[in-house]
């Protein structure tokens, strides 16, 4: 399964939720201050776990950083 | 003097500062404490995975010292800055947003018609919308007209340093809308502070000034003096401008007269 995360395609063998795609994505960071976006639609924390990735689907895992 | 209303919220400091470009963190973190600031800005970036993106700033931020406004920074489209603004919300627990939709690469002038557009869109999704703006009364009258909670028109292009280019157009501003009204970036130093306050605009957001600074930390408390100034001179009533003098001291009584 194809997808992107933070602009960078990735390939995966098994199905994942999204909640799973973010845990290994932090590698072990908190996830404080963490928010999602799948296909330019944000998803909220409480509903990772039911939502599925699927082929072709754009991650983007942000947070709050410096800035003016 | 007054506190700053905005929205449901009010500030002591007019001043609100943004986190970014400073020499280091601790200088940031001192300058922050030098300005007396209560509102500061932070961006929304891709999180730093694998060396790829930014670090967080909230392990550096005391979050019962200081009201967190996001940026949405580096928008082109009404759709990224409200897809931006959505993620603020989700990783900051805020409504509040500090509306940008940048038309231009190199004066970072704003995309009026696409601002409009957020602005519109996030106000329906119950945002608190803090709009950069250029300081064109048409464009501040419409963003106050829909809803905004306050306009923010430039003083001067981002990081310019050039102070307030057109004090006129920011008087007709003043005078035109009765939502709080923040001049947002441009500022260089401190007479440009007080120099916007005593326009009655108020208060003013800046942060290269400040970091970019030779001694950010000393900058800090001079821009947190000069908002004090400005607004109480403003508070205060100044004298007209005239043409010709005016005599200080009494005529009568003068010898050889």
């Amino acid at each position: 399964m194809k997808i992107k995360i933070n602009g960078i395609e990735k390939v995966f063998q098994n199905e994942k939720t999204l909640d799973e795609l973010v845990r290994e994505e932090l590698n072990g960071n908190g996830s404080d201050g963490i928010a999602v976006a799948k296909n330019y639609k944000v998803i909220h924390r409480q509903n990772w776990n039911e939502t599925k990735v699927n082929e072709n689907d754009e991650i983007e895992i942000v947070t709050a950083v410096q800035g003016g | 003097m007054n506190k700053l209303k905005i929205a449901d919220r009010e500030f002591n400091s007019r001043l609100i500062i943004g986190t970014s470009r400073y020499p280091n963190p601790q200088v940031m973190i001192e300058s922050l404490e030098a300005s007396g600031a209560e509102m500061i800005t932070v961006s929304i970036r891709r999180f730093n995975l694998n060396g790829n993106g930014q670090e967080s700033i909230l392990s550096l931020i005391d979050r019962e010292k200081y009201f967190i406004l996001p940026n949405t920074a580096g928008c082109f489209t009404a759709k990224e800055a409200v897809l931006t603004a959505q993620l603020a919300r989700e990783s900051l627990h805020t409504n509040w947003v500090k509306l940008e939709v940048i038309g231009d690469d190199e004066t970072l002038f704003p995309d009026v018609a696409e601002l409009l557009k957020a602005a519109e869109q996030l106000i329906k999704d119950n945002f608190v919308v803090l709009p950069y703006c250029n300081d064109d009364p048409v464009t501040c009258k419409k963003l106050a007209g829909m809803g905004c909670a306050a306009v923010m028109p430039l003083g001067a292009p981002i990081g310019s340093g050039m102070g307030i280019r057109n004090p006129y157009n920011i008087q007709i501003i003043r005078e035109m809308i009765d939502i709080p009204l923040i001049i947002d970036a441009g500022v260089g130093t401190a007479s440009d502070s007080a120099f916007a306050m005593e326009l009655g605009v108020d208060g003013v957001l800046m942060n290269t000034a400040i970091a970019g600074a030779k001694h950010p930390v000393q900058m800090a408390r001079a821009m947190k003096l000069a908002i004090e100034a400005g607004r109480l001179a403003y508070e205060s009533g100044r004298i007209p401008k005239r043409l010709y003098a005016n005599a200080s001291s009494p005529i009568e009584g003068m010898i050889n007269r």
